[in-house]
């Protein structure tokens, strides 16, 4: 067989068997415990050695089955969207659902190609009038509206 | 026919005016909660008990058992269009449903789903009036060893059930298992990989996951290509599926039917098994194989008569034994204890009303439901024609505040972000997100089982093999891998004699 | 039923603002969920969030329940069921500790969150004593032994003898590691000095299954949630954690009487962040008091296998003191401990 690098699956394996190293690493401090009576870190044991061991044969695979590229990240695009629910995580308790979710749009917003401020004003309104229709008046969750609410 | 007797007199209960408006309303809200992603029907009707307390315990049992298969109907629909399950049985419909909203064929997709679902509600329901009883004994004939080996072979099946290379997929399904094992040990209480984080000890949230990897990793992809995706909003979509589409659904809904309303009365993971198994059976035994991925409506169709078979199903052990499935069901003996109701063996002689109205209920309801959503169709195909631009960060806010209600607690939002971030990368490096959410919801479940029989059989391995349905079931297992194994051995032949 | 004026309208009326349900609630004739108005106090100020730190439908979350309905007409303001489940009832709880103490948020305190985790649990960041005002307590449970009825052994002397007879060869199931009842199931083999092989599930109701089954032969299990299997002749009681006999179960002897010391209680009560004014604390005392002298609650509690206590906050602060002292060495000698 010839040696055709797959790079799709070369990250593939090494994402197993840094994630099953790393967990068996961590795992050291769990008592194994036996056969008959398992402790909490038996089965993490045999999971992550069976992950690294996939790791391996799908690395080894990925020597031979041919060249995958591994594609452009829209590092940016993703940036944005992950710092939109960032933001809403930290800002619902403190000051209300209104705010986070005028923040979490203006900036998922930012994603777009082009920045549009009054189509995104009105996404805002209707998804305020819409959410708080849904979640407040419809489901009455326990979610804070305004910083007063609770 | 006492049968028929008793059924008269649960139609006799449900179809009063109070009775038929609770299961209305349940069923209503049901849907609702379904759709928005991330709301789930624990949090619904636990907001929802103090309301009963008023009602007659009857009404308030019909209510929330409309809320909980009204939520099983919906969940498919965000599944189908967005790409966002919520709970395990949606990212089975995910996988076909969502590709099929791609081809344009949203519509079919959704239709197919009511109409199973309505069918196998249906049969299911007969079921539990009929053998409820007896099928108890079901429930109480799986022992720890059984049921270790039903989730080995969950696994086992899961590995088939994506696209692409099978070493990936069990990769993402071991680490899905060591995921799930995150948290606090469930035999000595013992923390493990929290980082001290409390909200980790009762381990990652199943929802946060799904969410993350299929809706927020799907949303940045869609970003990377908005060539393609507008593309999409061109594509018209029927509404109804066409003849042939319903000759090649009959058997998989059939099938599905008779699964999910087995596996649906075992306690703990019944649902989820049912769907998954009944999608991996279509995909063996389909002729259309090559679609399965792609949008085969045989994908959507068995898993979604599966869900909702095994969501009535599952009220057996409760109303039989009085022992709760779920977490729903633990609810719903919550609010029966409130009314003064204890659940227990002898409900069915002791509120006679109570187990035959229920049952005739979510006949009632299921027919509600069918009628309700075959109309909202329309609407929902319609939905799709939104720009993507006002579509994306909808879904984003929708997300965030679903997730954020399930423990209301921000901590279930930063999970969402950091899978999102993995689905992402995953996507890139071909490795398919349903597999690690199978191994993770079926990998504790498999590791206390593991524990559990291995500490009732004194460290003997053989309890496995010795009890009749674990043997079987590993037999089954065994299959599955040399099924799997064989096409790509035959592959491998014939690359070796072509080289 | 509208706001009467209050600063915060939602919460005045939040079962209602769903239009669909109250309509119907109306149409039907559920008179009961309009609440009393009442002159406006300095407190309550808005509604009460009363914190669940266990998932809704468990025994915490039933109590929690009948209690905070009660509380809501008494007060004249809403009381809010919030449940915050995790690791061991700590997360609600610390939730609860962080709070403004302006009375306006509660928890409803018990062995697992005040007593038992806190021991158990390496990273707890509250005291369960010093860190809350502790208002009332509700009520207390026993828990029971039941067995399956084909189990060989049908009495608390004849398990012991058969776990002497075939040492670690005989279970016992509970609801958890860490449980207060898998806490009997230490103090028993450390009491009758027999080795015990404890079989720890996810919660009572997988651990009953198993019992009723017979998968396991024995399981110790909380009274309200073992009551309607004993009732319904699924399993047989074999002895009873309390101080004397249960007036709901007379035939079921407690462990003193069948040889062994132990008496144990789950329990379930009301605290609120410390600082608390003593005013606000005197008057939720006594309306809980009330509420759970109320007939109708009373009862409840008591089918359920609960007795409710008649207690001052001093009363159940000292209670809570006690128990949190005493079960940290149980812990300890369970080998449970989280590190």
């Amino acid at each position: 067989m010839k040696l055709k690098p797959d790079a799709q699956a070369l990250l593939a394996g090494f994402l197993f068997i840094a994630f099953a190293g790393a967990m068996l690493w961590m795992n050291m401090e769990h008592p194994i415990g036996t056969a008959r009576r398992m402790g909490p870190g038996y089965m993490p044991m045999l999971a992550f050695w069976i992950l690294g061991g996939v790791g391996v044969a799908v690395m080894i695979g990925g020597l031979f089955s041919g060249a995958n590229a591994i594609g452009r990240f829209v590092w940016r695009d993703m940036a944005l969207i992950l710092a939109a629910m960032i933001v809403f995580g930290l800002t619902v308790e403190r000051l209300g659902f209104v705010a986070s979710i005028t923040l979490c749009v203006i900036i998922a917003s930012f994603a777009e190609k082009v920045y549009r401020p009054v189509r995104v004003a009105g996404l805002i309104a209707f998804l305020l009038a819409l959410c708080w229709f849904l979640f407040i008046w419809y489901l009455d969750i326990r979610i804070p509206v305004f910083p007063w609410s609770y | 026919m006492e049968l028929l007797s008793n059924l008269a007199f649960g139609f006799g209960v449900a179809l009063t005016f109070q009775n038929m408006g609770a299961c209305l309303i349940g069923a209503l809200l049901g849907t609702a909660i379904g759709v928005l992603p991330g709301i789930g029907p624990v949090a619904t009707i636990s907001l929802l008990l103090p309301l009963t307390f008023g009602m007659p315990s009857t009404t308030a049992i019909i209510m929330l058992a409309g809320i909980y298969y009204g939520a099983q109907y919906g969940g498919s629909t965000t599944s189908i269009l967005m790409n966002l399950p919520g709970e395990v049985s949606s990212v089975i419909t995910a996988l076909d449903g969502y590709q099929m909203a791609r081809n344009g064929e949203a519509g079919p997709a959704l239709a197919v789903a009511a109409l199973g679902s309505f069918f196998a509600g249906s049969v299911a329901t007969l079921l539990v009036a009929a053998s409820g009883p007896l099928l108890t004994s079901v429930a109480l004939s799986f022992g720890p060893a059984d049921y270790f080996s039903l989730m080995f072979l969950g696994l086992i099946v899961s590995a088939v059930l994506s696209e692409g290379s099978p070493m990936k997929s069990i990769g993402m399904m071991v680490a899905g298992v060591g995921l799930g094992l995150v948290g606090t040990d469930v035999q000595t209480g013992q923390q493990r990989f929290t980082f001290n984080i409390p909200e980790l000890s009762d381990g990652i949230g199943f929802a946060p996951m799904a969410m993350g990897m299929f809706g927020v990793a799907e949303i940045i992809r869609n970003l990377e290509m908005p060539e393609v995706r507008d593309a999409l909003k061109t594509k018209i979509t029927r509404l109804w599926l066409t003849k042939e589409q319903f000759k090649r659904v009959s058997g998989p809904v059939l099938r599905g039917t008779a699964l999910g309303s087995i596996v649906g009365i075992l306690p703990g993971g019944g649902a989820a098994l049912a769907s998954m198994g009944a999608y991996t059976l279509e995909r063996r035994i389909s002729r259309n194989k090559a679609m399965f991925g792609k949008g085969a409506i045989e994908g959507v169709a068995a898993p979604e008569a599966a869900n909702n078979a095994a969501a009535q199903t599952s009220f057996i052990p409760l109303l039989t034994l009085g022992i709760p499935a779920n977490a729903v069901m633990a609810l719903m003996v919550g609010a029966l204890i409130i009314q003064g109701i204890q659940p227990g063996p002898r409900m069915i002689e002791a509120q006679p009303d109570l187990f035959w109205g229920l049952i005739a209920s979510m006949w009632i309801g299921n027919l509600m439901l069918v009628v309700i959503n075959l109309p909202l169709i329309g609407m929902w195909v319609r939905l799709l024609k939104v720009p993507y631009d006002l579509m994306y960060p909808a879904i984003l806010v929708f997300c965030a505040i679903g997730v954020y209600s399930l423990n209301n607690n921000s901590f279930d939002v930063y999970v969402t972000v950091v899978f999102g971030f993995l689905g992402y990368v995953f996507s890139k490096i071909g490795c398919p997100p349903a597999p690690m959410l199978i191994g993770f919801v079926l990998g504790p479940m498999m590791e206390e089982h593991l524990r559990r029989a291995m500490l009732l059989s004194r460290g003997d391995p053989m309890v496995f093999l010795q009890r009749p349905i674990s043997a079987t079931l590993l037999g089954l297992a065994l299959l599955a891998v040399i099924a799997m194994a064989l096409p790509s051995i035959r592959r491998g032949k014939d690359q070796a004699l072509a080289g | 039923m509208t706001g009467d004026g209050h600063p915060n309208e939602r919460a005045m009326t939040p079962v209602p603002r769903r239009a669909l349900v109250a309509a119907f609630a109306v149409m039907a004739g559920w008179a009961s969920l309009s609440m009393p108005a009442r002159a406006q106090a300095p407190w309550p100020n808005g509604p009460i969030r009363f914190v669940v730190p266990f998932a809704p439908g468990g025994t915490t979350d039933i109590m929690a329940r009948l209690v905070g309905e009660r509380l809501q007409v008494r007060l004249g303001v809403p009381v809010v069921v919030e449940n915050r489940a995790g690791a061991g009832a700590t997360v609600g709880s610390l939730v609860v500790a962080q709070a403004a103490s302006d009375g306006q948020t509660i928890v409803m305190s018990n062995i697992a969150s005040h007593a038992i985790s806190p021991s158990l649990y390496r990273n707890i960041r509250y005291d369960p004593v010093k860190d809350f005002a502790h208002i009332a307590m509700v009520t207390v449970n026993p828990s029971v032994m039941v067995a399956n009825p084909r189990f060989e052994a049908q009495s608390l002397q004849a398990y012991i003898a058969l776990a002497k007879a075939r040492p670690g060869r005989v279970d016992y199931a509970t609801s958890g590691a860490g449980s207060s009842n898998h806490l009997i199931g230490v103090r028993l083999s450390l009491a009758a000095g027999v080795e015990l092989n404890h079989i720890p599930y996810r919660g009572a109701g997988p651990a009953m299954t198993d019992v009723i089954a017979g998968v396991v032969g024995v399981m110790f299990d909380s009274l309200p949630s073992a009551a309607s299997h004993i009732r319904g002749g699924s399993v047989n009681a074999l002895a009873i954690s309390s101080n004397e006999r249960n007036p709901a179960f007379p035939n079921v002897p407690t462990f003193r009487e069948a040889g062994v010391d132990i008496v144990s209680y789950s329990w379930f009560g009301v605290s609120a962040p410390a600082g608390t004014p003593a005013a606000i604390v005197a008057r939720l005392n006594a309306e809980i008091r009330a509420a759970v002298a109320e007939p109708a609650v009373a009862q409840r509690l008591e089918e359920l296998g609960g007795s409710p206590r008649d207690w001052t906050a001093e009363q159940y602060t000292a209670f809570v003191a006690e128990e949190f002292a005493a079960w940290a060495p149980v812990v300890r000698a369970s080998g449970a401990t989280v590190q």
